[in-house]
């Protein structure tokens, strides 16, 4: 925390290192909480890349309030919700004969090689109801507190630890069953 | 170890395994933003405003609101009613009657008496206006004038 602290003090004075200090100790975590909440991997890699942009742009005024970690966590899980109601959106044109048919293709660009277990995890993440997903992964990616997550999720803490109980054990039983298949 | 146990470290230790060349394409976008938020800082536009400066830290916050209440305080507690310096314009007004006053005496009493009429009239209007009176009327001053 402390070291959080002192990073965005330096980050807020022009510090490059700093900067990529910050990229490099959240990278990953961010990654696999995009990939989980996206169940797709260049998605999550543009998502998590636009968050760092923001947060480079926002250099020289960032405040940080509670956890940095937290604090992209956060966005990453508001860009991934938004992007999630624009891809069901995008569908239900798609079905009612409105929009154009894309391709759901990997980009050329992707920088995420992707493993066997982050698939499986991505997928088995698929099945379960988005706000247990959120739970999920904002805690145990985002080191996020129950609390912090119902706030996000507007809804109070009880709720939000039954809904990682819940999605827990699902996803549980959902990993399971395809290690026995 | 407890199922939910297993499964939470069995979902935090998924391997990625990232690419380092593009990589270090993505860190170079954002070290670009990083850059252009740099050289936009300097702008003056973009400088910390004074206002929010203060009310951001607690410290200076009351001490503003300290200053803001003495301010008050001493506004409403000065006296509105009783003036420290009486008005001069009055007083003015009535050291001008009482010129005009002794100058139509005074030439009453030349026209009258001549020299000697008017030197007494003069001595007896000096008599008239004291320094304390301000309310001189007419009667007194041309008492001697007129004889009476």
């Amino acid at each position: 925390m402390l070291d959080d602290k002192l990073l965005v003090w330096k980050f807020n004075r022009g510090s490059i290192n700093s900067l990529s200090r910050i990229y490099e100790k959240y990278r990953d975590d961010l990654l696999r909480l995009a990939a989980a909440l996206l169940n797709d991997i260049g998605d999550a890699e543009d998502i998590v890349q636009d968050v760092f942009i923001g947060f480079a742009q926002s250099a020289g005024r960032f405040q940080l309030t509670g956890s940095l970690k937290g604090y992209l966590a956060t966005c990453v899980a508001n860009r991934a919700r938004n992007r999630n109601i624009a891809a069901h959106r995008r569908r239900t044109d798609r079905l009612n004969g409105n929009g154009p048919v894309t391709s759901n293709l990997e980009t050329p660009d992707q920088r995420l090689m992707d493993s066997e277990e982050l698939r499986q995890l991505s997928n088995a993440m698929a099945q379960l109801p988005y706000e247990q997903r959120e739970a999920i992964t904002l805690h145990l990616y985002g080191g996020m507190k129950f609390r912090e997550i119902g706030l996000l999720q507007k809804v109070s803490i009880k709720t939000t630890q039954s809904r990682y109980r819940c999605g827990l054990d699902r996803l549980r039983s959902i990993l399971n069953s395809e290690v026995q298949k | 170890m407890r199922p939910t146990e297993d499964t939470e470290k069995r979902i935090k230790n998924i391997n990625i395994v990232i690419d380092s060349e593009s990589n270090k394409r993505v860190f170079s976008n954002i070290l670009q933003a990083f850059e252009k938020s740099k050289a936009k800082e300097s702008t003056p536009a973009d400088r910390p405003n004074i206002w929010r400066m203060i009310f951001r830290n607690p410290l200076t916050k009351l001490a503003a609101a300290v200053v803001i209440i003495v301010a008050v305080g001493l506004f409403l507690g000065r006296d509105w009613h009783t003036p420290s310096n009486p008005i001069a314009e009055p007083r003015l007004m009535a050291q001008s009657t009482v010129k005009k006053m002794s100058l139509m005496s005074l030439r009453m009493a030349y026209q009258r008496g001549g020299f000697d009429a008017l030197d007494r009239q003069f001595r007896d209007t000096l008599d008239v206006i004291r320094p304390q009176s301000l309310s001189i009327s007419m009667q007194e001053l041309l008492e001697g004038v007129n004889g009476s």
